[in-house]
Formats: C-alpha cells, structure tokens, sequence
C-alpha cells in the first residue's frame, strides 16, 4: 500500500513536472542565447492563464464578444504572451543594447525584466482582483486506471506535448539556419555579425519564442488544474529557475529532467513531509547540486552561456 | 572596390582614428602595418561596420556604405577574417562554414560549403568534428573558409599570422595570392610587416590613429623610418 501511494505520487509529480518544463526552458534560452535573467517570464505565464480566463469568462474587451470557447481563449492567451515577450524585447534588451552596445553587459535588462514582471501582475490585479479563478474545459474526471494507479490523461497528453515541443525547438536549434544563427549569437555575436547575421533581426525570435513557451505552459496548467490566479507565475517562476539550474544553464533537454526532478521532489516532499517543505526539498536539492556540479545535469559551463 | 575618406573613430575619449584615408583596387592586395594600438583592427572594423565612425565616408563599389549594417555589408561582397579566428567553437566545421554561408541563396549553399571542402582536404576530414578540437592552422583555413563561402569581393585579414608556426604562416600567404588570382581584393592588417609586404601591392603605415606612410610596397620597404621600426633592420 505505502509502495503503490509513493509510486502515485511519483506519476504525479512527472505529471507537475510537465508544467515546469516548457518554463525552464523559456528561462534556459534567455540565459543560454542572449545571457539574460528574463525575470518577466512568470508574468508571461501568468498573463497568457488570465488573459484565457478572461476570454473565456466575459468574452472580448467591450462588449465585442460574449465568453469565448476555452481553447480559443487559451489561444488568445498564448499569442498575447507573445506580444508581451516582444515589447519585453523592445524595452529591455534592445533599447539597452542600442544605448550601450551590449544589453547583457549591464544589469539594467534584468532590473527592468523585474519592473515588468511587477507591471504585469499588478495590472491583472487592477483589472481581475486577486482571486484565484476557476477556468472550466470539458475535461474533469479524464482518469486513466492502470494496475491500481490513477493517470490523468490531460495531464499525461501535457507531459507527452511538452517534450514534444522541447524536441521540436531542440531540432529548430540544432537543424535549422535560425537556430544555428541563434547558436552563434550565444557564443560570440560580434563574430556571428561578421558572418552576416542580423542579430537585431534574430533576437526577437528568442522573445516569440519564451511568450509561446510561458503561454504554452500556462495552458497546461489551466487545463489540468481548473484554475489560473494573478500570483500563478510566482510560484511556477521559482520552481523553473531551480529547474533550470539543475539541468544545467543553457541546456535545453537538461530543462526537462530538472523539470521532472522539481516535479517529483515537490510531491515526494508534500507527501512525506507536509505542503510546507516543498520549497524547502527543492532549494535544498539545487543549492546541494550547485556545491557538487556546479554545471547542473547536463550543462557544459559553471556559470554563462550553455551549449544546445 | 574600397574608397575611405577621413574616417575617425572614438571610444568615449580615445580617438583611436583620426582623419585615415586609403583605398583599395580591384584585384589588388593591400596592407595595413602598424603597431600594437595604432588602429589597424579598428579601421578593419569600422569597414565591416561592426564600429561606427562618428566622421567621414566609406565608398564600396562606389556606393557609400556608411549606414549599411553589418550584415548588409557581408552581402554585399565584404568580409573580416577577424583576429584571433573566432570561429564557433560549439560547433562542428560544417556547421561553421554554413554560418559564413549565412546571407548566401539557399541553393548555392551546398555547392559553397562542398567548394571549401574540395580545396582544403584537412577541414573535409574533421567535417563532423568540434572546431575546437582543429589545431591553430587548421582553425585558421576554417576562418578563411568560412569567410570565402559568403562569396566576398574584398576579404579583410585582421592578423592572420598571429600564433601560427613559420610554415603555416607560408602556406598561409601562399593561399592569400591563390584568392587574390581568384579576383578577390585583399586588405591585410598584419604585424609581421616582412611578410605583408612581400605580399601586397601597396601598403598603409598606421601609428597611433593616422597615416604615417603610404605608398608601392617597394617604396615602403625603402622607407628608412619604416625599416627601422617595423622590419627590425638598423639604418
């Protein structure tokens, strides 16, 4: 009985797991390319969760439309998460970046990232209240019962569509003519300059990239939780940093396994040891491998940037 | 091919060019000597629009380029080989010479890449391979590859001797002339003066930001001044 209850709580801290992933990968690409702490990422996150809600509970902004089905609403949602990320991008990064030449010399994107993750959540208060909001979709009581275990298959089908879109950016990174500008740009942009590339041209897409990432994830999180809340991004932006760090800065498949390591010592930790050590296990388990493998699992440098 | 009209450039209070004029001909080789900090590399730069002149005028093909980005100026035929190669060395050699491939038409890719591998034999065999595991030549062909995939029509050398034995550093000037018969202009900034000299047509003495000398490489190379201290012989 105790051994099938731990093997449960093990599915479903794989299964919580696959909401931190896409986010540890937004953050391992914005640290791995552009050298930079987007520390607006939860607030991505959060507001691709309420901009759906929001769509899917009142409709369109002026009485353009009445609520708007769940899955469209998360559409909507993810594609204002893209237009964050971007005006993220116009503000910090490049602005910083034509004022000074280099953006990621100067701590100023990453102060200003803040300023915007703080906008973000208090412009969702302002206009939502800080109520945790329940986000209906037809898929309640979804349970798949294997050998005495229970799966939520939306939860299952995240797990499965997070990895897939991991691969899908892994190949875009190591195949594709962006990707292999962007892999330049990480490691010297002066020299990928020379080689032609239009680095101003190039980054944009990493920021498409983290707002499609946050929203994808978000999503995920609204779909098989029911509910999206302003302070949603707070809780799945720290999770994600550890995650991050303990794959390994920069790599992106090492996003993965510190997602479903954070996952699964989150819910280990809540079963054994009650809701409040969660934070405490997983901290514990970054700062212990930062002591021992200062590179993370599957990262090649200590700290700066990682190799795809 | 290359006219530069008066050009400066600053760093916050460093004027590292002042007023430097000079210009290179189709087909023809040109260097660049100078010491430590005259400002061989930032001229070099400023050309390939990687620094931006706060005065004066850059002419390539006879159309001012002055607000032409970078990456416009590769695709128009100029190219660096920066100094100290910096290739990418994440990457496999392959994946290198298709960054320098970067702004070129996706069908002629293939055929540029395979050219680079057909004239150098020791980059063919390390195709798949790390360029950080290619030895200092080796990595230095790979620069030169990569920049002769963007299809240049002047290439820029920013010291390409530099850490290299004396028969690499043979065999690389040797490919130097085989790109200038090409029909490809060269523009060389190099310390070893000797060697840049016997190789250009005409040549630019640059010291702390201006043009000390200019002139034929013979011309140069009868320069006393010149020879004093840059080819180490005693007047």
């Amino acid at each position: 009985m105790f051994f099938e209850q731990v093997l449960q709580q093990i599915i479903n801290g794989l299964m919580l797991g696959s909401i931190y992933i896409s986010v540890a990968v937004a953050f391992t690409l914005a640290i791995g390319i552009l050298n930079f702490l987007n520390f607006t990422i939860p607030a991505l996150y959060m507001f691709a969760g309420m901009v759906g809600w929001s769509l899917s509970h009142y409709g369109l902004p002026f009485g353009l439309s009445g609520p708007i089905k769940w899955w469209f609403a998360l559409f909507i949602g993810i594609n204002c998460a893209i237009l964050a990320s971007l005006l993220v991008e116009r503000f910090t990064y490049r602005y910083f970046k034509m004022k000074h030449g280099d953006a990621t010399e100067h701590a100023i994107p990453l102060v200003s990232s803040l300023g915007f993750l703080l906008i973000f959540e208090y412009l969702i208060l302002i206009a939502h209240g800080s109520d945790t909001r329940g986000f209906s979709t037809p898929f309640t009581n979804l349970d798949w019962r294997v050998a005495g275990f229970i799966i939520s298959i939306p939860q299952l089908i995240s797990l499965i569509l997070s990895i897939l879109i991991v691969a899908a950016l892994s190949y875009l990174l190591i195949r594709t003519k962006v990707g292999r500008a962007l892999r330049a740009i990480a490691e010297n942009p002066d020299a990928a300059t020379l080689m032609g590339i239009d680095v101003d041209r190039i980054v944009p897409v990493v920021f498409i990239l983290i707002g499609f990432l946050c929203g994808v994830s978000a999503s995920i999180f609204a779909i098989n939780y029911h509910e999206v809340s302003p302070y949603m991004g707070d809780h799945v932006g720290t999770k994600a940093i550890a995650a991050m760090v303990i794959g390994g800065l920069g790599s992106v498949w090492g996003a993965i396994a510190g997602g479903l390591i954070v996952g699964l010592s989150e819910t280990l930790s809540i079963y054994f040891f009650g809701a409040s050590s969660a934070q405490i296990t997983v901290w514990s388990l970054l700062l212990l491998l930062v002591v021992f493998k200062p590179t993370g699992l599957f990262g090649h440098n200590a700290i700066g940037k990682g190799k795809f | 091919m290359l006219e530069i009209e008066n050009i400066n450039v600053r760093y916050g209070p460093i004027h590292a060019l002042k007023n430097i004029s000079i210009s290179v001909g189709e087909s023809e080789i040109v260097t660049v000597v100078g010491s430590n900090g005259a400002g061989k590399s930032s001229l070099l730069r400023a050309i390939a629009g990687t620094v931006k002149p706060s005065k004066g005028n850059i002419f390539f093909k006879e159309k001012k380029i002055n607000s032409l980005s970078a990456p416009s100026r590769v695709k128009s035929g100029l190219t660096l080989v920066p100094e100290g190669r910096q290739i990418f060395v994440s990457m496999t050699v392959e994946e290198n010479l298709l960054l320098g491939a970067h702004s070129q038409n996706r069908s002629q890719v293939k055929n540029l890449v395979e050219s680079i591998f057909d004239r150098f034999s020791n980059l063919a065999s390390r195709r798949y391979q790390l360029a950080s595991v290619l030895s200092g030549g080796e990595q230095q062909m790979l620069a030169i590859g990569r920049a002769m995939v963007a299809k240049p029509k002047l290439m820029m050398l920013d010291e390409p001797s530099l850490g290299l034995s004396p028969i690499l550093v043979g065999q690389l000037f040797e490919l130097i002339k085989e790109l200038h018969s090409e029909g490809i202009s060269i523009l060389i900034v190099e310390q070893n003066t000797k060697l840049a000299l016997k190789t250009a047509h005409r040549g630019y003495v640059l010291e702390l930001g201006s043009v000390r000398l200019e002139g034929t490489v013979s011309q140069l190379a009868a320069d006393k001044i010149l020879a004093e201290a840059y080819l180490g012989e005693s007047v």
